[in-house]
């Protein structure tokens, strides 16, 4: 299955692509797909995949698209 | 021979039109060191309790600080202070661009303004030389055309004018200040009072350089952060996005406030994004006195029957979301027209769409008709209707008149329930962070003694992690373990006493907490630095934590002295529920009981009396408040 990861705000800068793919054989966590991509879970303020909120943990069981946007300060 | 600072301040009467200059000692200097802090030592000396906001009696405050003016990055910031007319509390605002530092070369390292002029003037300040100008010709004019005339008028372009439009002359409740048409003194209605005094802009040049401790010093550590702002892409990230950068993941999350905060789900939310700002009306992009970040942006539209100038700079996110989704519009052309709009009038954008927002609910609920509203039709969505709502408001005319008191006396007034649908903090408008996914800004609106802002700490996503750039470069200040945004816990409390002490400091030294750590690249080492090699004094972080709490602790003995108690210190109901529509809903509600819990924890670790909140005699002296502790005995 092929899991995209789509960088919102300053990550797309920091991990100077908008877009990382990644396959996999099997079910994966969020957090393992962060590892593999080498995304710090320091920048990551919310992770949404088709239209949930989910944490880290979250099971991908088929292809889809995971948005991580950065984390939000005021001004 | 004093650093940083020229020694003089200037103390201007409108009433009897005569000025003169105090000569401050060094330890002022050293208790006080500007902003906030030194306003407020002559609002509680000079200012009797009760003052009315709008009367000659009250004082009105412009407040660069020991550092401001000196050549390292995102330092520009000055505050004005006066008791706001929008809260009846203590009022604040600091802005950015260029006239603090000007001011303080023109050799005025703060200027205090009392009693009121019986017709329209303006202050012409150069090179330590005063004069009252007649402003006659100005009154009623918009800032752009202000300040060409002011400019013209005095022959010299390199003039920074601070200003008001229409809506400070005509005593809108939450009128800003501005200078050089886009850096606003915002919140609070502190161009109200300018109003009140008849006080149309203050023209500041000065060409006298600010004497630095340790020039080079400054130099080399200014070097190295801008060579690291280039690089670090947070910086990156607001100078090519702006923080519009936040809309995105607000509206995708679903907590993007919306239709009055009646949900967080916005689902025109991408017509908002920085990205479409950028392709459809985005110009450029600019930046403070001294600062490379260029976090600013400059919109310019050119369509028939939609123009908007560029040189009133562009909306951030609090005014797409604030004169946006809040009140159903998803069109950013028209939003940037409201905002352009708000800018020239100076009107407060947030609260501007705040009492936007509230009188559509209340049309919706059938509280105000079509003959209240002077036959528009004030639906949600109706992006005609919020510009003829910012034009009546500014000129105080129908439905305008009332709202322009803004939404807490607006519905005190309009009764039949409309307090249901304002959401404010000791009167004032809360703004575009919903405080469930970040607790410690809700802690922060309650507590903030000039009203709910979202510019009283840094937020929480910057503490989350034990790798978050607030854990690990922040050790000095005692920061040392990662919680989490939603977490409303002893160790929130204890880490927001700290960030709200650091931040009140950031505020009164004129720093911008988008140059230094955690929102930025600029570490404390060398913010510490820059601070000594400026003014040769050998201060610590100590000392420095120990002058944000002072200023925190002046607020709170000057809103006690208004009738302020704990009770003012809370939040609106609706954070207290659960998110409705999109991703995040039925989640989200901050226990209610956890958050009395954490306000009674953090009265306690900030020296005050956990059952009222007032500072304790104790605290008062530790902090060299001694002058203070009558007020509370009392």
């Amino acid at each position: 299955m092929k899991i995209s990861i789509k960088l919102e705000g300053y990550l797309k800068y920091k991990y100077s692509s908008d877009i990382i793919e990644l396959n996999y054989s099997k079910p994966i966590t969020i957090h393992q797909v962060l590892e593999d991509a080498k995304i710090s879970s320091v920048d990551v303020f919310f992770i949404k995949t088709g239209d949930k909120i989910v944490k880290e943990d979250y099971l991908l069981v088929k292809s889809t698209e995971v948005k991580l946007f950065s984390i939000i300060g005021g001004g | 021979m004093s650093y940083g600072h020229t020694g003089n301040i200037l103390h201007i009467d409108l009433s009897s039109r005569k000025h003169w200059i105090e000569h401050p000692s060094e330890t002022f200097y050293r208790t006080y060191w500007g902003g906030r802090a030194l306003a407020l030592y002559y609002m509680l000396r000079e200012m009797k309790p009760h003052t009315d906001p709008l009367s000659p009696d009250n004082l009105l405050i412009f407040a660069p600080s020991v550092i401001t003016g000196t050549p390292a990055p995102a330092m520009p910031r000055y505050t004005v202070c006066a008791k706001s007319p929008l809260t009846g509390a203590q009022g604040e605002a600091e802005a950015g661009g260029w006239w603090g530092p000007e001011l303080k070369k023109a050799g005025f390292d703060a200027l205090i303004i009392k009693g009121s002029s019986p017709t329209p003037i303006y202050l012409y300040i150069k090179d330590g030389k005063v004069e009252i100008k007649d402003a006659t010709n100005l009154w009623g004019k918009d800032t752009g055309e202000t300040q060409k005339i002011i400019k013209k008028k005095l022959a010299d372009d390199k003039i920074r004018i601070a200003q008001i439009g229409p809506a400070g002359e005509n005593l809108v409740r939450f009128a800003n200040i501005v200078n050089e048409l886009k850096h606003f003194n915002g919140r609070n209605g502190l161009g109200a009072v300018m109003g009140s005094k008849k006080l149309k802009a203050i023209a500041v040049r000065g060409t006298k350089p600010i004497e630095l401790y340790n020039k080079e010093r400054v130099s080399q550590i200014t070097k190295n952060i801008t060579k690291r702002v280039m690089d670090n892409p947070l910086s990156r990230g607001l100078r090519e996005l702006g923080t519009p950068a936040v809309v995105r993941g607000f509206y995708e999350a679903g907590c993007l406030p919306s239709y009055n905060w009646t949900t967080g789900y916005f689902k025109e939310g991408e017509s908002l994004t920085a990205e479409t700002y950028n392709k459809t009306i985005l110009k450029g992009t600019k930046g403070c006195y001294a600062c490379p970040i260029r976090c600013k942006r400059v919109v310019e539209i050119n369509e028939p029957g939609l123009k908007v100038d560029p040189s009133y700079g562009g909306p951030e996110y609090e005014t797409i979301a604030s004169l946006g989704s809040l009140c159903g519009i998803s069109d950013l052309k028209y939003i940037a027209k409201a905002n352009e709009l708000c800018n020239k009038y100076t009107m407060d954008t947030i609260s501007t769409g705040m009492v936007i927002a509230f009188a559509m609910q209340c049309y919706q609920e059938g509280i105000l008709t079509k003959e209240d509203t002077g036959g528009i039709e004030l639906t949600f969505g109706n992006k005609e209707a919020v510009l003829k709502m910012i034009e009546k408001i500014t000129h105080r005319e129908g439905l305008g008149d009332l709202l322009s008191q803004g939404s807490y006396l607006a519905a005190q007034k309009i009764g039949k329930g409309a307090e249901k649908f304002i959401y404010q903090v000791k009167g004032q408008e809360i703004p575009m962070h919903d405080p469930r996914l970040k607790t410690g800004v809700g802690l922060q609106y309650a507590l903030s003694d000039y009203g709910a802002d979202h510019m009283k700490a840094a937020h929480d996503p910057f503490f989350k992690d034990k790798d978050s750039v607030g854990i690990k470069e922040m050790k000095e200040l005692g920061i040392l373990e990662p919680v989490s945004p939603t977490d409303i816990g002893e160790k929130k409390v204890a880490l927001f006493k700290l960030l709200d002490i650091y931040w009140s400091l950031l505020d009164l030294l004129g720093v911008c907490d988008f140059g230094y750590v955690p929102r930025s690249v600029g570490t404390l080492d060398e913010l510490l630095e820059i601070i000594r090699a400026t003014t040769g004094w050998k201060t610590t972080w100590l000392e420095l934590m120990q002058l944000g709490e002072r200023s925190i602790n002046m607020a709170r003995i000057f809103n006690h002295r208004e009738g302020f108690t704990s009770q003012d210190d809370t939040l609106p109901e609706v954070f207290f529920h659960n998110f409705k529509n999109g991703p995040l809903d039925g989640q989200g509600a901050i226990n209610k009981e956890d958050f009395q819990e954490a306000l009674r924890l953090r009265y306690e670790l900030m020296g005050w009396n956990p059952d009222n909140g007032i500072p304790t005699p104790a605290k008062l002296i530790e902090l060299g408040l001694d002058w203070l502790t009558d007020e509370v005995k009392r």
